[in-house]
């Protein structure tokens, strides 16, 4: 698989490519297109009997360990809709991994090409990964109300059956549960004795029938749809910042409309600490792609809902993430799963509203680590400075018992001036400001 | 690489299950199945290094 700029190519040899004719020919590709569920290509033959196959590129991609506890279900039932109907047209799906859906925009979609294959299998060969990947983090969630993001910190393969039996103890004994995972777990340590060619020889001779699997498919389906994405009980509601006053909040709006209006380039743009997303939406309106980050999981879900609702436009994307501790790289060399960092790397505006005086106040972050990893991201900001006089730095402060708030404009000045030149300053209230940042050079 | 492993060599773990799906007939085969893999523990083996790790292994 080649990645280019705009675009992915991947080159089949002579029988992948002959299987992925087969599974052209039953038309399902043509449909799963046509609904939005599987990610457009052209493929172009070459002589020797390969293929090519060339998808457009999805500018921004996020990684279930930066999903909300729905977007994971959303994507479990986009690939159960996949793997349905592809098996009604006698065509199986060989995996069924979490990354091999990306989120396009707010929407779900299907990348993998190279995993379809044409016929039926005696077993659904994908169910055990459908578990581990999907279902279990969902149940994790629903039961005990652990975000699902946390499953992938230790694991790129999902939740196990067994690891979920040990976490939830006899509450996988539920009717939906119990199968999927407390006799799952309990016969996979059976099969330890085996070797991986017996394993093999004693699959060749059992199987179940096709209308058998295609039930245990809409089982799993009505189980995953029966996981409610739970909160834990600690529940904070997500407001957007409420100190300001409508006036004030128009006037933000406005500066904010001003200075995007100076930035040149309008492919990406990244809104840092989005909270709920209501100026992520002023950005949609300047770029193609606007991309939503918080560490809060529940300002994106609720921003996730709008965008799926369709409220909000589809080019806005969002994810969970801490900027102080951005997805690290992850899989093969640490690259095969890029960085966060490296992903948003190239963006054409950072924004930062409302974020900075909770890393510096409340994280403990010096200015100019504040500047480096800005800097490290790319070379335009738009930033909002909070002084110490206005009642949302006074309330951060006053939790604190060491120092003082650091930073007045001199000082929050003199630390980006290290790294950045002005281009434009706008006045919201007496206390607050943005700025227009652009780094020096290339 | 485990990502490979899951799918082409599922452990029979998800496998079993899906037997158990199947009825009487289903029912049986799973006992079968259960039977060929006790009777294959206590086998002898060709050598500890002939076999792949079992896929169920999880280093976590």
């Amino acid at each position: 698989m080649v990645l280019a700029e705009e675009s992915v190519t991947r080159h089949l040899g002579t029988e992948a490519a002959a299987w992925f004719r087969g599974v052209e020919e039953t038309g399902l590709l043509v449909d799963l297109v046509a609904d939005g569920l599987l990610q457009p290509f052209e493929r172009t033959e070459i002589a020797d009997g390969s293929m090519i196959v060339v998808s457009p590129r999805i500018p921004f991609v996020t990684y279930p360990s930066e999903w909300t506890t729905s977007m994971l279900k959303d994507a479990a039932l986009l690939t159960l809709e996949i793997i349905d109907r592809a098996w009604d047209r006698e065509v199986h799906v060989r995996d069924a991994s979490a990354f091999n859906v990306v989120f396009d925009g707010g929407r779900p979609v299907f990348v993998d090409h190279g995993s379809f294959r044409p016929g039926h299998t005696p077993f659904w060969l994908a169910y055990g990964q459908f578990c581990d990947h999907f279902l279990n983090p969902l149940a994790l969630n629903a039961l005990t109300g652990t975000p699902q993001r946390t499953v992938w910190d230790s694991s790129l393969e999902g939740l196990s059956a067994a690891d979920l039996r040990g976490i939830l103890g006899l509450r996988s004994l539920r009717r939906g549960l119990l199968r999927h995972v407390y006799v799952r777990a309990a016969l996979e340590r059976g099969g330890d004795g085996l070797d991986a060619g017996a394993r093999r020889e004693l699959r060749s001779e059992f199987g179940v029938a096709p209308d058998k699997t295609r039930g245990l498919i809409d089982t799993v389906a009505r189980q995953v749809r029966r996981l409610e994405p739970t909160a834990p009980t600690a529940w904070v509601g997500y407001e957007d910042d409420n100190s300001y006053s409508v006036e004030e909040a128009a006037v933000k709006e406005q500066a904010l409309r001003e200075l995007v209006g100076a930035v040149k380039s309008r492919r990406l743009s990244v809104d840092l600490g989005a909270n709920t997303g209501r100026y992520s939406l002023v950005l949609t309106d300047y770029f193609d792609q606007v991309v939503a980050l918080d560490f809060a999981e529940g300002a994106v879900e609720s921003l996730y809902q709008r965008i799926r609702s369709g409220e909000a436009p589809r080019r806005l994307t969002t994810g969970v993430s801490d900027l102080l501790d951005p997805t690290p790289g992850r899989g093969v060399l640490n690259e095969e799963r890029p960085a966060l960092l490296d992903r948003l790397s190239g963006a054409d505006l950072f924004v930062w509203l409302a974020l900075v005086h909770h890393l510096v106040i409340s994280r403990n972050v010096p200015l100019q680590i504040v500047a480096t990893a800005a800097r490290r991201l790319g070379p335009t900001h738009i930033i909002e400075h909070i002084g110490p006089g206005d009642p949302m730095s006074q309330l951060l402060s006053a939790s604190k018992t060491e120092g003082s708030w650091p930073s007045d404009r001199a000082e929050f000045e003199r630390a980006m001036g290290e790294v950045f030149e002005i281009v434009a300053v706008e006045r919201v209230t007496q206390y607050r400001h943005l700025y227009l940042y652009q780094a020096p050079g290339p | 690489m485990r990502a490979v492993l899951a799918y082409i060599d599922a452990g029979s773990g998800s496998l079993l299950v899906q037997l158990l799906v199947g009825g009487l007939a289903g029912l049986g085969a799973f006992a079968k199945f259960r039977w060929h893999e006790i009777r294959a523990r206590f086998r002898p083996k060709k050598s500890p290094m002939a076999d792949p790790p079992a896929p169920t292994d999880r280093a976590s």
